[in-house]
């Protein structure tokens, strides 16, 4: 299991509730709350796994990470999950199960599908299940993309700006494309995907 | 020849960085060390700006690039227009930032001059550290400078669709919500791995200017080399093409600053600076792959791979085992596509990546910036970490297990006699932001003159013919 010990904590007088946060947030873990009066971002604290993204978005620096009082524990156990068909969707999706497609969390092909056939259908489902998208929060969504395409999931749009539903693989890049720019070693390139990661189905 | 260690970057007050006076000590302040400077290993024909002292140099930056504006029709924009400058968080970093930011306000008073719009605006984008060009914006005034209108971007951003001929790809939309748009960048080699000098100055329009899935299918989906088209893209498309004022670009070599240029055409200027970059950093780059062996000590405030010497990167030296200006070979020691396939010490496919540059005996960390996804880096190469920096990574969101890898040494001499004794070299080289020159152990100094003739007639007869031809280009301009 994986682990934080921090939270992010919202300071509601310097907090003008733009709602960045909410938007920006890779587990959906902000939302607005009508406490008194007006509505306000509240941090659900078994959700936040203290990616900060939050903190560095908001044009209030409103936000801070703080200590939790108990770490917050998170992780899909693979082994849990049809070992066949993790096997299938990663190689759908070009990948080997036991490849890395968080840097920053070092999480795995594997824990993503598997995290995916217990019934995490969302990118920040998948996120709050497996850590996976909550450190940098950039590099790896085309990966869990392929994975929840590969699974049958389809997707349309995050509810606010954590992705739209829209990438590239050089698997889609038409055989026109792959010869009108050889500078790019195209061609080369799709030969050499295929000789280190799975061709897919 | 011998000299004493050149000064390093200075400390940086940040978010992502220790406090200054966290900092023990400046690895340049290390006994036994001394420099060499670029110019005494591989006299060039050209120069680096200078000045007369700070102001001297900001005024020549602002010379050329007025001189290089005036080819610019600046005159397309029209009062009442909305201008984006768009910058990158880099340009803010190399030698410590005074160059780039002459070159955009001067950018800004000729648009403004030239034009009559008024409403001009600075856009500056970031790499995996959201806050750092906001921290730049204050450093350096530009909040007041731009009337108010300078904002750091960042990936999670809203986005906006760019319709492409390979399909669509997202640009952040404050990075596009004006009329025209100038690109203001540099060619510093940088992260050769990635770009391997095929589009470099295109790249920030799918990184520093684009939204979390183009930047993640430059880093997970497209391939090592063609990742370097989706850049090309999104500048060919209609929708950028017609906002497309003119790129301005802060020159860079491994001396210093070299002038500032200015295109209407990134197509073209791109070539112009791949022939130049070969020029400038050929050489250096070819003679970190010459070195044995060596003991790194980062000690630059920037992320560890990004971190400075001579004008070049760690990363550069990560890679140095492997020819990454040479186009036939699809993966170097370290890319993202390369990390991915690292579970654990070895790659998952074997015979198909080089192993990280061998020559790399130990590294330590005795300052740097957190926010940069590094496990890779510790995994691969015995890594000793300075006291306060090690807290800075057990606490880095985008490090979860880099101290899993990595051992915590209190103060950085006590690192250094530990490495050589662990590493058995006395070659020490600093990754600290020095311009000009490497800071060196007497020893590497002597084999670095040593090496460097040889270097030299490689890369004049063998190594840049090849590297030439690759890109379409048959010979050195005279």
């Amino acid at each position: 299991m994986n682990s934080v010990d921090k939270i992010a904590h919202i300071d509601l007088d310097k907090c003008d509730r733009c709602v960045t946060c909410v938007r920006v947030c890779p587990v959906e873990a902000i939302a607005l709350e009508k406490t008194e009066g007006a509505a306000a971002p509240a941090v659900d604290d078994q959700r936040c796994l203290a990616c900060a993204i939050c903190a560095t978005r908001c044009p209030e620096q409103a936000i801070s990470m703080i200590e939790r009082a108990e770490p917050l524990y998170f992780g899909v156990d693979p082994s849990q999950a049809d070992q066949a068909e993790i096997e299938r969707i990663c190689r759908a999706a070009h990948m080997y199960p036991d490849q890395i497609i968080c840097y920053c969390r070092r999480t795995s092909a594997r824990e993503v599908a598997a995290a995916i056939l217990m019934g995490h259908r969302t990118p920040e489902a998948v996120s709050r299940a497996t850590g996976v998208r909550s450190g940098c929060g950039v590099l790896c969504i085309t990966s869990v993309l392929r994975l929840l395409k590969a699974a049958g999931v389809q997707l349309e749009k995050a509810p606010g700006y954590q992705w739209y539903g829209k990438y590239l693989t050089i698997w889609d890049l038409s055989p026109e494309i792959l010869k009108k720019y050889p500078e790019y070693c195209l061609e080369e390139d799709l030969t050499a995907m295929n000789q280190v990661f799975p061709k897919g189905e | 020849m011998e000299s004493r260690a050149l000064q390093p970057a200075p400390a940086r007050a940040s978010y992502y960085n220790i406090g200054p006076d966290q900092l023990g000590m400046r690895a340049a302040d290390l006994p036994g060390l001394t420099s060499v400077r670029i110019s005494e290993l591989f006299p060039s024909r050209y120069s680096a700006v200078s000045g007369d002292g700070s102001d001297g140099f900001r005024r020549e930056i602002r010379r050329r690039t007025l001189e290089t504006l005036n080819g610019i029709n600046l005159e397309k924009a029209q009062p009442g227009d909305t201008v984006n400058i768009l910058t990158s968080h880099h340009g803010f970093s190399i030698h410590g930032g005074e160059a780039y930011v002459e070159m955009i306000k001067t950018i800004h008073d000729e648009v403004e001059r030239r034009s009559g719009a008024t409403d001009i605006r600075l856009r500056a984008g970031v790499g995996l550290r959201f806050r750092e060009t906001e921290e730049y914006i204050a450093k350096f005034g530009l909040k007041d400078f731009f009337h108010g209108q300078a904002k750091g971007i960042a990936p999670v951003d809203r986005g906006i669709p760019i319709e492409t001929a390979i399909g669509t790809l997202f640009g952040i939309k404050e990075a596009y919500n004006a009329r025209w748009i100038i690109h203001a960048h540099n060619n510093d080699i940088r992260e050769l791995h990635y770009h391997r000098q095929m589009g470099r100055l295109f790249k920030p329009f799918a990184m520093s200017y684009a939204t979390i899935e183009t930047r993640s299918s430059y880093h997970q989906s497209m391939g090592p080399r063609a990742a370097n088209l989706l850049p090309r893209m999104i500048y060919e498309s209609d929708f950028v093409q017609k906002k497309f004022l003119c790129s301005c670009m802060l020159q860079v070599g491994p001396a210093g600053v070299m002038g500032v240029d200015a295109s209407e055409n990134l197509v073209t200027q791109d070539r112009e600076f791949a022939r130049l970059n070969l020029e400038w950093y050929g050489k250096v780059v070819t003679l970190l792959s010459a070195i044995r062996e060596a003991i790194l000590i980062i000690d630059y405030p920037g992320p560890i791979p990004y971190t400075t010497a001579g004008g070049v990167l760690f990363g550069n030296f990560l890679n140095a085992n492997v020819d990454e200006f040479d186009l036939r070979k699809p993966f170097t020691a370290f890319t993202r596509y390369t990390d991915m396939l690292y579970p654990g010490a070895n790659p998952l496919v074997k015979g198909q990546f080089p192993p990280p540059n061998p020559s790399i005996k130990a590294l330590i960390l005795n300052y740097c910036s957190k926010g940069y996804p590094s496990t890779f880096f510790a995994q691969q190469i015995p890594t000793f970490i300075v006291g306060a920096q090690a807290d800075l990574f057990a606490n880095d969101e985008q490090n979860a297990l880099f101290m899993d890898y990595a051992v915590r040494i209190e103060h950085l001499s006590k690192a250094v006699d530990f490495a050589r004794k662990f590493a058995r070299t006395e070659n020490v080289l600093l990754f600290d932001g020095a311009t000009g020159g490497f800071n060196v152990s007497h020893s590497l100094a002597e084999e670095m003159r040593r090496l460097a003739p040889e270097i030299s007639r490689l890369v004049d007869d063998e190594l840049m013919p090849l590297w030439l031809k690759q890109r379409g280009m048959e010979s050195l301009v005279a």
